[in-house]
C-alpha cells in the first residue's frame, strides 16, 4: 500500500453487535476532500446514517477520528474529533477532545474508527495496533468516567491512551460527555451517551508505530519558528498560570458572563469566580496536552463537606454554566461541582445549563419540592446542584426530563419554562451571553451542532464595530465558521492561533510539509465549507420542516432587556433577528429557509447532495 | 511621564490601524487604563494587561518608564 503522508492510512471499522472488525484503505479522495477529525465524521455521518436513524439505536455511528496533523510535533498536535447523530439535536453532532489520544490512534496504524451497532454487554474497545477486541467490562458498570480510566489504566499500562463514559453515558443521558486524559471532555452533542446506547465503556489504544510526513525539513522549520514564536509571546505565561479561566473577569466586564440562567450578563460576585482566585485559593498543578507549550489545563483541589477531591478544571465554560449561571458563590464550589459533573460524565455546559434551568423554575413555582423530591432548588445552592445532577445521570424524579435536555424539561414542565430553556436546536448555549453582541448571537443560532461558541467566536467584533450595529454582521461570522471548525479538521488545537495570535500562514504552510498535498489556505477554506454544507444538508434531509425556525434563540434574549450590569436595558428585536439570518443566508447561498440551494451544493462539489435532496423535494 | 504601549497582533487584526507600539506622554498619576484608552483601545478589547511581566489591575497607577501590554480576550476554545 503506498504511503500517504500525515495519515495512518486506514480506517477500521468494528460493528460491536456481531464484533466484526474491519479495515479500509483511506482513500486518496476522503483524505482530500475531508482532511481529517471532523471532516471525516461529517462524511461517515453523512454517508452511513440513514434519515431517521434513532441516535440511540444501533443504527448510529460513532466515528472517532484524528487528523493529519495529530500525533505530528508540531504546536498542539492534539485534537481528536468524535462524531455521531447526537441525541440532543436529532442532527449530526461532534465534538472534540485534547489530550494524547489522536496520536496514539495514528500510531496504532489508524486515522478513524467507525463504530456500530450495539455490544450484548458492557464492553470496552481494546486496541493496541493490530490487535482489536471488544472486551466485556461489566465490573466497570456504573463507575466513574475518570475511576474507570484510572482502573483500565491500572489494568492495561499507563501507554494506553483511554477513552471512558461515567453512568450518564451507559444511562443515555443526552448531554453525557467522553472523558479522557483524566479529566478531559468531549463534552458536546452528547456523544457520550452514544456510546452508552452501544453498551461501551470505553476505547483503550495504544500504538508503536509513526506518522510518515511529506517533508520533514520543512516540517521542522515551520514547527521550530512556532514554539519559539509562542516562547516569546508575553502572553504564554498567562496562559501557564491560569488557562481558560482568565476570560470570566473579561466576560463579566464586557456584559457577557451567563448569570441566574441568563436572566443577566454580569454577576455581581465574579471576583471570587477568577482566574486569579482559581490560581490563588484551589490550583495545584498545571497540566499540557500533546506537543503544547500552553499548558492550560490546571488541577484543582475542592473540598465540600468533608469530602476532599481533585479535578481538572474549572475552564471559563464549567465556570460560566456552573459558577455564575448557578450563582456559585466560590471557584472551589465550581471546582467541586465540576467535579461531579466528569465523574458522572455529564458535560458542564449542557449540565450546569440545565441545573440553572430548574432552579429558574424552582424560583417562579413552575415546579415545587415535591417535584424536586424535597431538594430546595434555589441558586447558590451547591448542595442542590450535587443533588440535581445525580438525578440527572441516574435519570431519576426530576432528572428523567432533565437527561433530555432544557428543551425536553421545558415541554414537560410547562408553565411558560419555554421562554427561558436557553438553548438552540436542542443543545444548551454556552458561555456567552448575546443580547449585546449581535453578530456573537447570530453565531450562536446558526452553529452546526447547536449552540456553542467555538464555531464563530466574535464578540470582539461586535466591540470592535459596535455593539447595537446589526448590518454587515454575517460575513465575519461565516468567515470565522469555516476557518475555526478547519483546526478539527486538522487535528490541531486552534488556542495557539485564536488566543496568542500564530498567524495562520504557519498553518497553511506546515498542510504541504506534512501531508505533500499543494492546497493553499484558501483551498483548505473551501473544503472547511463544503464540510459546513454537508452538515446542514444532513439536517435538511433529517426532517422535512429543518430550516430558518430551527436557528432561532430563546425567546429571553429578544423579549427581555438586560436587567442589569454595563448593557442594563439593551436587548436584541425580533427584526434585528431576521435582518442577521437573511443577510446570512443569502451570503451562504441558502435561499430564506435556511435551505442550501442546489447551485451552492454543487458549486462546493456535492452535486450528488444536492441530487438527493432535490429529489426528496426538501430543496429547489 | 513616558511609558510604553504594546498591543498583541490579534487585537490589531480586530482593530486595525492602531500603533503595534505607542510611546505615550500622561499626566502623572495616570493608571493603565488611561494609558489604553490613549492607545486607542476601547474597553472590552482587552482581556489581560501586563506592566513589564506582571498582570495588573487596569486601575493600577503608571510609574515613569512603564511598558504595558495589552492581551487580547481569550475567545475558549
Amino acid at each position: 500500500m503506498r504511503e500517504m503522508h500525515g495519515y495512518a492510512g486506514t480506517i477500521l471499522r468494528i460493528n460491536l453487535s456481531t464484533r466484526a472488525v474491519s479495515r479500509e484503505p483511506l482513500t486518496e479522495d476522503l483524505a482530500a476532500d475531508y482532511m481529517g477529525g471532523r471532516g471525516f465524521g461529517v462524511h461517515f455521518v453523512y454517508r452511513e446514517v440513514l434519515a431517521g436513524t434513532d441516535p440511540l439505536g444501533p443504527g448510529n455511528k460513532l466515528v472517532v477520528a484524528a487528523g493529519p496533523f495529530s500525533g505530528v510535533f508540531l504546536p498542539s498536535g492534539a485534537k481528536t474529533s468524535i462524531s455521531a447523530k447526537s441525541p440532543a439535536t436529532g442532527l449530526y453532532g461532534d465534538s472534540n477532545i485534547g489530550g494524547h489520544l489522536a496520536g496514539e490512534l495514528k500510531y496504532a496504524g489508524y486515522d478513524a474508527i467507525v463504530i456500530e451497532g450495539k455490544a450484548p454487554q458492557l464492553s470496552y474497545l481494546f486496541i493496541e495496533d493490530d490487535r482489536v477486541e471488544v472486551r466485556p467490562c461489566e465490573n466497570l458498570r456504573g463507575m466513574g468516567a475518570i475511576k474507570a480510566e484510572k482502573v483500565l489504566k491500572d489494568e492495561l499500562g499507563d501507554e494506553f491512551q483511554i477513552a471512558t463514559i461515567g453512568p450518564a453515558g451507559e444511562n443515555m443521558v443526552v448531554f453525557a460527555s467522553v472523558n479522557h486524559d483524566i479529566g478531559r471532555q468531549a463534552g458536546r452533542c452528547g456523544m457520550g451517551a452514544v456510546m452508552g446506547s452501544k453498551n461501551l465503556k470505553a476505547i483503550a489504544v495504544r500504538g508503536t508505530g509513526g506518522v510518515p510526513v511529506a517533508d520533514m525539513g520543512a516540517l521542522r522549520k515551520v514547527a521550530d519558528e512556532m514554539f519559539s514564536a509562542l516562547a516569546a509571546n508575553p502572553a504564554l505565561k498567562v496562559w501557564q498560570d491560569q488557562g481558560l479561566a482568565q476570560v470570566t473577569t473579561w466576560s463579566n466586564s464586557i456584559g457577557a458572563l451567563p448569570t441566574r440562567n441568563f436572566r443577566q450578563n454580569f454577576y455581581e460576585n465574579a471576583e471570587a469566580l477568577s482566574g486569579e482566585r482559581m490560581r490563588s485559593d484551589i490550583h495545584v498543578r498545571d497540566k499540557a496536552c500533546f506537543a503544547c507549550p500552553m499548558a492550560t489545563g490546571k488541577y484543582c483541589r475542592a473540598r465540600h463537606r468533608g469530602e476532599t477531591v481533585f479535578v481538572e478544571g474549572p475552564e471559563y465554560e464549567t465556570t460560566a454554566l456552573i459558577g455564575s449561571n448557578c450563582a456559585l458563590q466560590s471557584i472551589e464550589e465550581v471546582a467541586f461541582a465540576n467535579y461531579m459533573c466528569d465523574e458522572l460524565g455529564l458535560d458542564t455546559i449542557s449540565g450546569g445549563s440545565a441545573v440553572a434551568f430548574t432552579m429558574e423554575c424552582f424560583e417562579r413555582g413552575v415546579i415545587t419540592e415535591e417535584d424536586t423530591g424535597g431538594i430546595e432548588a434555589r441558586f447558590g445552592s451547591l448542595d442542590a446542584f450535587v443533588e440535581i445532577v445525580k438525578l440527572i445521570a441516574a435519570r431519576q424524579g426530576i432528572g428523567e426530563p432533565l437527561s433530555r435536555g432544557v428543551r425536553a424539561a421545558a415541554e414537560a414542565w410547562g408553565g411558560g419554562s419555554q421562554d427561558f430553556a436557553i438553548q438552540v436546536k436542542g443543545l444548551e448555549w454556552s458561555g456567552y451571553e448575546s443580547r449585546g453582541a449581535p453578530s456573537m448571537m447570530l453565531a450562536y443560532m446558526t452553529c452546526d451542532i447547536g449552540a456553542h461558541h467555538n464555531r464563530a467566536w466574535s464578540i470582539t467584533h461586535d466591540i470592535a464595530v459596535g455593539r447595537n450595529v446589526i448590518q454587515g454582521k454575517a460575513a465575519k461570522v461565516i468567515e470565522l465558521q469555516h476557518v475555526r471548525p478547519l483546526f478539527d479538521c486538522l487535528g490541531v488545537c486552534r488556542l495557539q492561533w485564536v488566543e496568542l495570535g500564530l498567524p495562520l500562514e504557519y498553518y497553511a504552510r506546515l498542510y504541504p510539509a506534512v501531508t505533500g498535498r499543494k492546497d493553499s489556505w484558501d483551498d483548505l477554506l473551501l473544503k472547511s465549507e463544503r464540510i459546513w454544507n454537508l452538515v446542514r444538508a444532513f439536517a435538511v434531509r433529517e426532517r422535512p420542516d429543518f430550516g430558518r425556525a430551527d436557528d432561532q434563540p430563546p425567546r429571553r434574549f429578544y423579549t427581555e432587556p438586560v436587567p442589569d450590569g454595563p448593557l442594563a436595558g439593551s436587548r436584541i428585536t425580533r427584526e434585528d433577528l431576521d435582518t442577521l439570518l437573511d443577510e446570512y443566508y443569502d451570503l451562504r447561498g441558502w435561499d430564506r429557509g435556511g435551505r442550501p440551494t442546489a447551485a451552492t451544493l454543487e458549486r462546493l462539489g456535492l452535486g450528488d447532495v444536492a441530487s438527493e435532496l432535490r429529489a426528496m423535494g426538501r430543496i429547489s | 511621564m513616558k511609558v510604553v504601549v504594546e498591543i498583541s497582533k490579534i487585537l490589531l487584526a480586530v482593530r486595525p490601524g492602531l500603533a503595534e507600539r505607542a510611546e505615550l506622554d500622561l499626566p502623572e498619576g495616570s493608571t493603565v487604563a488611561d494609558a489604553l484608552a490613549a492607545a486607542g483601545l476601547a474597553q472590552g478589547l482587552w482581556g489581560i494587561v501586563l506592566v513589564g511581566d506582571r498582570v495588573t489591575n487596569v486601575s493600577a497607577k503608571l510609574a515613569p518608564g512603564d511598558k504595558v501590554t495589552a492581551l487580547p480576550p481569550v475567545s475558549g476554545g
